[in-house]
């Protein structure tokens, strides 16, 4: 073997040996980057949740309506769970609707106002899709960790109806009540009613996208933000007799308004999980 | 000459020379990397406690705690709690001992696409008012930023909104109960130009199923200007013999407004980015002219309507003031023009004002270049 052959050889090694380092060095760059992404601080599949939920009404109309929620979840996958709600809705009418009522007079026909039923008691259930896990780098080397989410459930809601223009009692009884600062029960409700026209239980679909960012040492604890919207069947009655409204006859002659669709309630919501 | 054993030596030590080297040079991909040590309480990073670990090929056990001050990497811990060499635990990827499986290593990366210096087109073909009780505006809106630094940008937007209407809700008020929303409240926003500036104060990444990387930023933007109004003066109706008489409005002129909003960008390529925003567009309302007749034009004019005459044949109104628009009849159902004139005059004649905000989902692309 001559000079010229070792020393081919060895510049034949050394090339080689680089150009592995250099496609290793290539790997790990890759590698860590990759790692860096994908693997998650926190896991949540196989895991439940315990969670309640506070939310406002986005835009009101004719009611105002605010939310609290109690949740039940299971995180079947990371990015799938299957999430049970059930709360109580609180609200009234909005001044737009107030306004109304304070013109009441006994007087003539009229038609209720659409979109005027208020939630009360629901329970969902529902499908979370959470398949996007993401990190917000806020300040320094500090991060949040959070899932945007998709949930589609349904259920059943409890609704109740305050009538702008039916009062029971007669003109002096409804003005009075109204001239005296709405105290006491609201002769415009009819809580006895079993027709359905001013209580009803009503098929509830629910649909809302959200982040949650989740927190603690193995994600045990999440902050939820997110815009739910509620749809339920609305209904309401045209051609009232007002002047023939009374506890026993709460539709004065009324009769449901045709192809009515149905109201949807635009909720902002705010909810911690704990999860277990 | 030299004997084999030699040639082999002398290649072997310019292999082992040239191999930190090799790993040393920066290459494009390469991330920055910031050394901590590790500690069982330090697990802020979802990529600090298994990234280390997966980088090194023979770090399959797991660190343990007593392991954690090996931050040298000639800490006898290293070498005698890994299988990993000691040689390896010595080299340093870009700095980084990512061979030493008792470093923790925080991996900064560094964004893949520079802003500073860059101009972006970002179009939004549908900005949907999401907050409309006595309005409803759906437009196309368009904005031209340019990044004066990575996070702080100047921006234009300019749209115009090509579905302006009083809601659903007030056509029912009006048509149950009589009641409307005050003129100042129910004023319909047509266009806008504003200039101001966008801030992108956090930057993050997402994975979608595991499996697509993204990056977004988070948007914050505020800017100044103005824009067009106008206010519905007769509602639609559909007459006894069918014929569907259209809505008519007047203009009501421009008014000062002011936008603050906040959103995502999420980055597809170096080029592309989505973005997703909500803007609250704030301007003033105050009824004070229709058509650029103030009341006592538009007084005079409903004067000479009782009287017979068309509005455009009033003289000494004012300069500005259009009576050609209350004027003459529309083909398409006969509606005469001249009807607007007293509606309008109703509007002006009632003084009203309001702050109003309009809230808007703004979808849309942009292009970087």
């Amino acid at each position: 073997m001559t000079r010229k052959t070792l020393l081919m050889l060895g510049c034949v090694v050394l090339t080689s040996s680089s150009a592995a380092f250099a496609a290793e060095e290539e790997d790990e760059g890759e590698l860590v980057e990759k790692i860096v992404v994908r693997n998650r601080l926190f896991s949540v599949a196989n895991r439940f949740e315990l969670g309640v939920n506070a939310g406002f009404g986005l835009l009101s109309r004719m009611t105002d309506t605010y939310v609290l929620n109690a949740s039940v979840a299971y995180n079947i996958l990371e990015w799938l769970a299957l999430e049970v709600r059930g709360g109580w809705a609180l609200g009234g009418l909005t001044s737009v609707a107030r306004a109304i009522q304070d013109d009441y007079s006994a007087s003539g026909t009229a038609s209720d106002a659409s979109d005027a039923w208020q939630m009360t008691g629901h329970g969902v259930l529902g499908l979370r899709f959470q398949p996007i896990y993401g990190k917000l780098n806020l300040f320094g080397e500090g991060s949040l960790h959070f899932q945007f989410y998709l949930w589609v459930g349904g259920g059943v809601t409890g609704l109740r109806k305050e009538s702008l223009v039916a009062c029971a009692g007669g003109s002096s009884s409804c003005t009075q009540w109204l001239a005296g600062g709405r105290q006491g029960a609201s002769p415009f409700t009819f809580d006895g009613d079993t027709s359905g026209t001013f209580n009803k239980i009503s098929p509830l679909g629910s649909l809302a996208l959200g982040f949650r960012f989740l927190f603690g040492r193995e994600a045990d604890h999440s902050f939820k933000l997110e815009a739910r919207s509620w749809s339920f069947l609305d209904s309401y009655l045209v051609g009232i007799t007002k002047n023939q409204v009374s506890e026993a006859n709460p539709t004065g002659g009324g009769t449901e308004a045709p192809g009515v669709g149905l109201t949807n309630v635009m909720t902002i919501d705010l909810g911690y999980a704990f999860i277990f | 000459m030299l004997s084999l054993r030699d040639s082999l030596f002398i290649a072997a030590l310019l292999n082992a020379a040239a191999a930190p080297l090799a790993f040393a040079a920066p290459t494009p991909g390469d991330a920055p990397v910031l050394l901590a040590q590790a500690t069982p309480s330090d697990d802020d990073d979802e990529d600090e406690d298994d990234a280390p670990a997966a980088a090194t090929p023979a770090s399959d056990e797991p660190t343990s705690a007593s392991d954690a001050p090996a931050a040298s990497p000639a800490s006898p811990a290293a070498e005698g709690s890994a299988p990993t060499s000691s040689a390896q635990a010595q080299q340093l990827v870009s700095g980084a001992p990512l061979f030493n499986p008792n470093v923790k290593v925080h991996v900064i990366e560094k964004k893949p696409y520079t802003d500073k210096g860059t101009f972006e087109i970002a179009i939004y073909p549908a900005a949907v008012q999401i907050n409309g009780k006595f309005t409803q505006t759906i437009g196309s809106f368009g904005s031209l930023i340019y990044h004066l630094q990575e996070n702080f940008a100047l921006q234009i937007t300019g749209g115009y909104n090509w579905w302006n209407v009083e809601s659903g809700f007030n056509g029912e008020l009006v048509e149950k109960y009589r009641v409307e929303a005050q003129a100042a409240t129910s004023l319909l926003w047509t266009w806008a130009a504003l200039g101001g500036v966008e801030v992108t104060p956090f930057n993050g990444k997402f994975v979608l199923f595991d499996g697509i990387l993204g990056r977004f930023s988070f948007i914050i933007n505020g800017g100044l200007g103005a824009g067009g109004t106008r206010h519905q003066l007769k509602p639609q109706t559909t007459r006894a013999d069918g014929v569907v008489s259209e809505a008519t409005y007047g203009d009501t002129g421009v008014k000062f407004m002011g936008s603050i909003g906040a959103g995502f960008k999420v980055q597809l390529g170096e080029h592309v980015a989505i973005r997703l925003e909500v803007r609250d567009v704030v301007y003033t309302a105050r009824m004070e002219t229709v058509n650029g007749c103030s009341l006592t034009d538009l007084t005079a004019m409903d004067a000479a309507v009782i009287g017979g005459r068309e509005p455009n044949t009033v003289t000494g109104l004012s300069t500005g003031c259009l009576s050609d628009s209350f004027s003459g009849v529309r083909e398409e159902d006969g509606y005469r023009h001249s009807s607007d004139a007293k509606l309008a005059k109703n509007l002006v004649q009632t003084q009203s004002s309001d702050v109003l905000n309009n809230v808007g989902l703004y979808a849309g692309v942009s292009f970087i270049f």
